[in-house]
């Protein structure tokens, strides 16, 4: 017997939908036993055509049946849903408003989220490239040597391509003259296949020769139109100062800006062979400064690479210490939000705040949502009548579930048309606060897919507790007005404000907390003078005549003191383990930062010297075989310092200056120790630190940073001094100042940023959890009046009555703190955790944040309680 | 109480139906009644409505409708067999008999 065909079986579970169940089968069969007629007469095309036809002709009749009886009751649904609206104005405005507030919010967060995630997505084998940084754990940095990137391209099959990429040390700039404009520009070194690994689209030039040469650049679109207006950027030269020498450089390419989505932010680029030019030789293994990306193989095991890698290296480097030899590859999306770990790897984003903010946008619109959960509850329960009779003709409790259900909908969507306008009015706002400059594109599928999600998944989490609830009723008792409300739902509906306003405090108490970190962080000692000290940047060829400059500064009166050092920024420094002291065992690998100033710096700063002395010109010594430790490094090297000599005592003579210490072979003397200072944020905790004074060379090329300290009250004449005397030494440089508290205040600009952001979001909060409460009380006052006009007829006072109504309300905010401490106690904790230096957790924050939310939730109460205690009792009996 | 009864009388489709159900003997199930229906009115008609129809008459107790076995052709699912009840029989006969008096003496020509 020949087979059966089957017939189409997406036709046949349609069909199947729309019979009867009992007389399903017989459908299905008759209509298969047909099929399979004509699939033997006419074939399996005709069959299926025809089986299709008739599901579709059959199905099509009851389609329209169904539609057109909906839209009936559809059009009857949706204007009760507004007249209701209509009649309860003020709840209709408390509901839409904390909604759309809500919805606002979290669309503002989440096109901010979406951004975050986007970092360097536009990248054409964005999911193959990664960087590959040095260590693991906690202790991962992104410099690597330069000799990594050939050699991994060379010698691992899975590795397809790979490059190299410098900055200067944090991103110092570099300064490019053309005619007579002269710019400071982010510029980077690059290898010449950088091109090829990164998404950089060419305007001009081509890419794969655009780099050959060393003295070679790459510029954006807008770095040329600054430079060369509407010329033809393509074979300009222009000159340029690196590591203090000038160069000229030939423009062979022009790329199109670059996204603001990118980790990687430079408008110049350079070939790094530009270095053996000037004559500094990185082509070695122990030079640590380049950044390497590399692009690997579709499917390639990610998992075993990190060890390929050490085994490249072993076999390159014979130097190499195996202990200290660790690798681990950190994929391009994720840089920008995972990077901020890695050291000489600078980062805007983190994904502790992409968390941290998603869950406060997502506490807001749950603050809403619970409004209208509570607000509606209570409004539909005026409508028990409605419901009643509709129950009575023959609506069942899903059709009226369905019904209070789209009402929700309804006003989700008009809440989610307002937060559009909300969104459209603070966007920009927002953009401030964030520092980003974000757009809403409404017709883009994914966004309006996102704004649909929102308002249906809003709609339905709040609709469905006011949906179940009141259509859950007895249609009899509606109608005679029997509601018995049981305790359980009315305890429910306090519930849902008591969970609102312990979302509150815990925001408040965040806020609180963020800002008295920040304000424990300027008010802390930095471990120098950072008041009445004015700082410039040596840019260009500014250093070469550095002496000059000094002594016409120090002329003047009002100047006490000047020093120039490399920047005091750990992100600027020199991080080594090559370093030897006495006592040392075998394998210690243990960091210190390096940081090279002159004579002047500690008198400039005044910087505590806790044992010894500072650099001195009178002894010769000191310029080349003389070191200066801070009390980290001290103790690192077992050396305690004088002041707290007992026991552990390993310096000669109970001291620590007098011992000789090897910094990268050369020996010399410790002659001082400093009192610790902060040299990076209060992120991380101070660390071991060497100062010496670097060769000339070293200065020249290092040496960014020119203090000047002045008399106090005279900023203004110094400033001007100043900038006379540089703009008549330095001509052609601009000459730009700063004050130390700016530069370490931009240190917590994330922080601050974060702070802002989570003080205004904390307002709306309360604000529309009071918006909430205030709703609730007044409709629950309105059930009361004639309670109040009976408690004041039989004597009792306005306050009395204030009272009795109040605590209702006010005791779930009370309770509402012994939820929120904890969370709150926990979270905070947790995020003061990401800074060495931190402010404690007081009791009072707690307090304070309690109090305040009782008392916003007081005047929401008290002013509406009192209004219907003072009336007379008259106009709301007399109807009895 | 008579005239409701006067109006009691088939309707065309149910008529149709009846005739289809009555002309197929014991063979009247879907497939079939639906190829009978579709023969004898010239009209293709759907599942959907022949089963819905078939219903009404059930419901009015014109028809009875009985499961058979499964057979192979069908992928292994029943039919459902129809069969004309008594009331049916009787209300084809009433039927008839007005067909036969509306038409008396009214030839085909004589309509034009």
């Amino acid at each position: 017997m020949k087979k059966m065909k089957k017939p189409p079986a997406i036709a046949q579970w349609l069909m199947s939908r729309v019979i009867k169940p009992d007389e399903r089968f017989s459908v299905i069969g008759d209509l298969e036993e047909e099929y399979n007629e004509i699939t033997g007469s006419q074939g399996v095309v005709k069959a299926q055509y025809w089986y299709w036809k008739h599901v579709l002709e059959s199905l099509f009749p009851s389609l329209i049946n169904s539609i057109y009886w909906s839209t009936d009751m559809f059009k009857n649904h949706f204007k009760i849903a507004l007249r209701n609206m209509k009649r309860q104005k003020v709840f209709s405005f408390i509901n839409i408003s904390g909604l759309a507030i809500g919805m606002a919010c979290v669309i503002l967060i989440m096109l901010w989220v979406q951004d975050e995630l986007s970092y360097d997505d536009f990248h054409e084998n964005a999911e193959n490239i990664y960087l590959v940084a040095r260590g693991e754990g906690e202790n991962f940095m992104a410099a690597t040597s330069q000799m990594l990137a050939p050699a991994l391209k060379s010698e691992l099959p899975e590795v397809i391509n790979a490059a190299c990429y410098a900055q200067m040390p944090g991103n110092e700039r570099f300064l490019i003259q053309y005619d007579d404009k002269s710019f400071e520009e982010n510029a980077c070194l690059v290898n010449s296949n950088f091109f090829e690994i990164f998404t950089f689209p060419f305007k001009r030039g081509n890419p794969a020769v655009s780099l050959a040469e060393p003295n070679s650049m790459v510029v954006t679109e807008a770095t040329a139109q600054k430079y060369f207006g509407d010329e033809d950027a393509l074979g300009k030269s222009v000159g340029m100062f690196l590591f203090g020498q000038k160069l000229s450089l030939k423009v062979t390419g022009v790329i199109s800006n670059i996204p603001h989505n990118s980790h990687i932010n430079t408008n110049v680029f350079i070939s790094v062979d530009v270095l053996g030019v000037i004559g500094i030789n990185w082509d070695h293994w122990d030079s640590q400064s380049p950044r390497t990306y590399i692009v690997v193989r579709d499917n390639c095991n990610i998992q075993e690479l990190p060890q390929k890698i050490i085994a490249c290296e072993k076999r390159n480097n014979r130097r190499a210490r195996l202990s200290d030899l660790n690798y681990t590859l950190l994929p391009l999306r994720k840089i920008h939000l995972y990077g901020n770990s890695l050291e000489f790897l600078v980062t805007t984003g983190d994904i502790k705040y992409v968390i941290i903010l998603t869950v406060i946008a997502v506490f807001i619109l749950l603050i809403g949502i619970i409004n209208y959960m509570n607000l509606s509850a209570a409004l539909f329960l005026k409508r028990t009548r409605e419901i009643g009779v509709k129950k009575v003709v023959g609506a069942n409790r899903s059709v009226l579930a369905l019904q209070l259900l789209g009402e929700t909908l309804l006003l989700s969507v008009l809440a989610l048309l307002s937060a559009v306008i909300i969104v459209r009015l603070f966007l920009p706002f927002f953009n401030q606060l964030s520092g980003k400059s974000l757009e809403i594109r409404y017709f883009e599928t994914q966004t309006l897919l996102g704004l649909c999600l929102i308002a249906l998944s809003t709609g339905l989490v709040s609709g469905i507790y006011p949906a179940l609830f009141l259509s859950s009723f007895h249609p009899v008792n509606v109608i005679r007005g029997i509601l018995n409300f049981n305790v359980k739902s009315e305890n429910f509906r306090k519930g849902l404000v008591l969970f609102q306003f312990s979302l509150s405090i815990i925001l408040i108490i965040g806020t609180i907390v963020v800002y008295k970190q920040l304000i424990f962080i300027r008010n802390s000692n930095v471990g120098y003078d950072k008041d009445n000290i004015v700082c410039l940047r040596m840019k260009g060829d500014a250093n070469s005549n550095y002496n000059v400059l000094r002594n016409e500064i120090l002329l003047n009166p009002d100047i006490l003191s000047v020093s120039r050092s490399e920047p005091i920024e750990m992100n600027k420094m020199t991080r080594t383990t090559s370093i030897g002291w006495r006592g040392k065992r075998v394998n210690e690998e243990k960091h210190v930062w390096v940081f090279g100033t002159d004579y002047d710096f500690a008198s400039t700063y005044n910087i505590h010297i806790i044992e010894g002395r500072y650099f001195s010109r009178e002894f010769s010594s000191d310029k080349t075989a003389a070191y200066v430790i801070n009390e980290k490094a001290a103790e690192m090297m077992g050396f305690k310092s004088s002041e707290n000599a007992q026991g552990g005592l390993w310096g000669r003579r109970g001291k620590v200056t007098g011992e000789e210490l090897n910094l990268w072979g050369n020996k010399g003397e410790i002659i001082g120790v400093v009192k610790d200072f902060h040299f990076s944020s209060f992120h991380r905790a101070i660390e071991p630190l060497i100062i010496r004074i670097p060769d000339e060379r070293r200065q020249n090329l290092f040496f960014r940073l020119l203090s000047i300290r002045f008399k106090p009250g005279t900023l203004h004449e110094s400033l001007m001094y100043i900038e006379k005397k540089w703009n008549e030494l330095n001509s052609g440089i601009p000459f730009d100042y700063h004050f130390i508290n700016e530069a370490l205040d931009a240190q917590y600009r994330a922080d601050r940023r974060m702070g802002t952001i989570s003080r205004y979001f904390s307002i709306l909060a309360v604000f529309i959890a009071c918006l909430g409460l205030f709703g609730l009380t007044s409709f629950s006052l309105e059930q009361k009046t004639k309670e109040i006009g009976i408690r004041k007829i039989v004597g009792a006072s306005v306050s009395n009555i204030t009272v009795l109504l109040s605590k209702e309300f006010l005791r779930w905010v009370l309770i509402a703190n012994v939820i929120a401490w904890p969370i709150a106690y926990f979270a905070m904790n947790s995020w003061l955790q990401s800074f060495a230096y931190k402010t404690g957790l007081s009791w009072w924050i707690f307090i304070v944040s309690g109090v305040s939310a009782f008392i916003i939730a007081l005047l929401t109460v008290v002013f509406q309680v009192m209004k219907s205690a003072n009336t007379n009792p008259v106009e709301t009996l007399r109807y009895e | 109480m008579k005239g409701e009864r006067s109006m009691n009388y088939l309707t065309i489709s149910e008529e149709i139906l009846l005739m289809a159900i009555w002309k197929l003997k014991e063979n009247a199930y879907g497939v079939k009644i639906r190829k009978k229906v579709s023969e004898m009115t010239k009209q293709n008609i759907t599942y959907g409505t022949l089963y819905s129809s078939l219903d009404q008459l059930v419901r009015k107790g014109l028809v009875t409708k009985f499961i058979g076995d499964p057979t192979p052709e069908r992928g292994g699912r029943r039919k459902i067999f129809y069969q004309i009840s008594p009331q049916g029989i009787k209300s084809m006969k009433e039927s008839k008999k007005l067909h036969e008096s509306l038409w008396f003496g009214v030839s085909e020509f004589a309509i034009e």
